[in-house]
């Protein structure tokens, strides 16, 4: 198994604001990778950047062994990314919005038609295909979101806080959807405020904080690096342990 | 692809309310109050009362040009409503008044003239000098420069029609101008797409996609040329139902329409992809329009309006609305050209600038 992303001295900075501060981070192949940080930690700026939405000031991503930036069209189709915004039209209905989103990656006519069933069927919403965006609960929404990122198959899935504001219903839904990804062959990023959500899907978990990566490993690794006794500590505890209590976002 | 980009976009317009209330409804209902508000002045005009005026010679010898002129002058006169007298000697102001004239014409002997207008009748001294200016441009053109003479045979040189304006009804002539200026509002038929990409970080996935400034463009501005051309386009068949507005030259005239609807879009993106703010997108363009409607007549008839004639050329929607209704009341117009380069200029102009702010945008990586 190969990596499937490196970062290479990743840097983002806001006029004198260093937001990642030589970020190396290496993704490897089949792996279900866990971001997490605090508010402000630089892990949505990372992902922006590991996208081509931010240039980074510094550094570059490399994306199967070739450099992201300089073959981005080539590379463009086996990355699925799903933001943590809803980012789906209201007034379109549920297999427009997949069209729309599937088809930019050059999927036309009846593979297209298959992509959209086979992405709506994936999160339950097939049945619902005709109707409006603005209709649907919080939770169908993100699984719409979530269809609209799939259908073109990437390789390497990044989902930047999928699971905010909905149902634990839907949120098991969810990850047992990335499960089945991964499982599927797909590579994932994963960031969460959960703890329990990472500790439960994520093979390896990196946490971040000003910019900078500060632990990474298993949750069990992780755990051992604050305490021998794992079981008596959690994920969360761990966090803030290494992260410190003091609120960020003041 | 972007042809299921450009689809869906277009859903996503025609099916917004705003954008039939618009470019369909306040149209027509504008088409109703102007119209009628604005009848009976252009009655007065149209043919009801004639329209006195009197001219004079400075001199009594007048070159060639000069001579044409009045002959010219006198001939249009005749076709249209206009009594001219001659009162060789008199004074042009006192006969003015005294007389209740529209206006006075005092030929010179180098082939120019003064025109005397009467303030209290200020709608026909409009219409008389109107007159007068186009027949001096038309005889203007078979003249060689600087020499005074005639260039060509007799026969080249006609007078027998000149194209001054024919009369236009307040129906016709609002029914045009409403529906080009509300097709300038093209903007507000994306802002609905900019807010939600904007709103729901759309944007952002269009981004991941890789798709390219140009094809993002693109996906905008062929949709909003489609919402606001069929909007324009129905609009203008309900007023011509209900309230019997003339088009004219129908195929040249809807050409016109779209090709304004394209200058009004590419416009309204160019400063949305300057500002990145549908706000102040939609009111920086709609006080361009609104200057450009006001010297071009949208509101008072350019025939009409008391602005300096260089505003009025400057204004695109002047060179439109004046290639509309004369289409309409004449069945053609010189303005047909200068329209259709005045919207292909804009159109190409705001274009390449918006597809060049999209891609420095991105080069700078907000």
């Amino acid at each position: 198994m190969g990596a499937v992303l490196k970062t290479k001295d990743l840097t983002k900075k806001y006029d004198n604001r260093v937001v990642v501060d030589n970020l190396n981070l290496t993704i490897e192949e089949g792996e279900i990778f866990g971001l997490l940080g605090p508010n402000g930690a630089g892990k949505s700026t990372t992902m922006n950047m590991i996208c081509g939405i931010v240039k980074p000031t510094l550094g570059d991503v490399e994306f199967r062994g070739k450099d992201f930036a300089r073959h981005r069209k080539e590379l463009i189709g086996k990355l699925g990314y799903i933001p943590q915004e809803l980012a789906i039209h209201g007034n379109l209905k549920a297999w427009e919005n997949a069209e729309l989103f599937i088809s930019l990656y050059g999927i036309k006519g009846a593979e297209l038609k298959k992509r959209i069933d086979e992405s709506l069927e994936y999160v339950g919403l097939l049945e619902k295909k005709n109707d409006y965006a603005r209709t649907f609960s919080g939770g169908m929404k993100r699984r719409l979101n979530i269809a609209c990122a799939i259908g073109h198959h990437p390789d390497l899935l990044i989902f930047d806080e999928p699971t905010v504001g909905i149902d634990p219903q839907s949120r098991n839904f969810i990850l047992d959807k990335i499960r089945e990804s991964n499982r599927n062959g797909a590579t994932v990023i994963y960031t969460s405020h959960y703890m329990e959500e990472v500790e439960a899907i994520c093979t390896r978990i990196a946490i971040m904080d000003n910019g900078k990566i500060i632990a990474t490993g298993s949750s069990e690794e992780l755990k051992k690096m604050v305490v021998d006794d794992t079981s008596s500590i959690t994920l969360e505890e761990v966090f803030l342990t290494l992260t410190g209590k003091k609120l960020r976002d003041q | 692809m972007i042809r299921y980009l450009i689809k869906n976009n277009f859903k996503l317009m025609m099916r917004s309310a705003t954008n039939i209330l618009l470019y369909i409804v306040t149209p027509v209902i504008l088409v109703a109050l102007l119209s009628s508000a604005f009848g009976d002045m252009m009655e007065k005009y149209e043919s009801g009362d004639h329209i006195k005026a009197a001219y004079s010679f400075e001199a009594e010898e007048t070159d060639v040009k000069a001579a044409m002129l009045v002959e010219g002058v006198k001939e249009a006169a005749k076709e249209g409503d206009f009594v001219l007298s001659e009162y060789p000697g008199a004074d042009p102001e006192k006969t003015v008044r005294d007389e209740e004239m529209a206006g006075f014409i005092v030929f010179k002997k180098d082939g120019g003239y003064t025109v005397y207008e009467n303030g209290e009748r200020k709608y026909e001294a409009k219409a008389l000098e109107y007159l007068i200016s186009s027949v001096d441009k038309r005889i203007a053109r078979y003249m060689i420069p600087g020499t005074g003479e005639r260039e060509g045979s007799d026969a080249d040189i006609t007078v027998a029609h000149p194209a001054y304006m024919e009369p236009i009804n307040a129906v016709d002539y609002y029914g045009i101008v409403e529906v080009v200026y509300f097709g300038w509002c093209a903007v507000v038929c994306g802002a609905g797409i900019f807010t939600a990409e904007k709103k729901y970080h759309i944007g952002k996935k269009l981004k991941v996609s890789g798709l390219s400034e140009t094809k993002l463009f693109l996906a905008r501005f062929v949709p909003m040329l489609l919402v606001v051309s069929i909007s324009s386009l129905i609009t203008a068949a309900i007023t011509a139902i209900c309230f019997g507005v003339h088009w004219g030259e129908l195929l040249l005239s809807a050409l016109i329409v779209v090709l304004s609807a394209a200058a009004a879009t590419a416009l309204g993106l160019m400063f949305y992809n300057i500002t990145q703010n549908a706000v102040v997108t939609i009111i920086a363009v709609f006080a361009m329009v609104w200057i450009a409607g006001f010297w071009g007549g949208s509101f008072e008839t350019y025939m009409f309006s008391a602005h300096p004639r260089i505003l009025k050329e400057i204004s695109p929607i002047y060179h439109i609305n004046r290639a509309l209704t004369e289409l309409s009341c004449m069945g053609r117009s010189e303005y047909v050209g200068s329209a259709a380069v005045f919207c292909l200029g804009i159109m190409l102009v705001c274009s390449c600038i918006a597809v060049t702010a999209g891609q420095i945008r991105r080069r700078i990586g907000e």
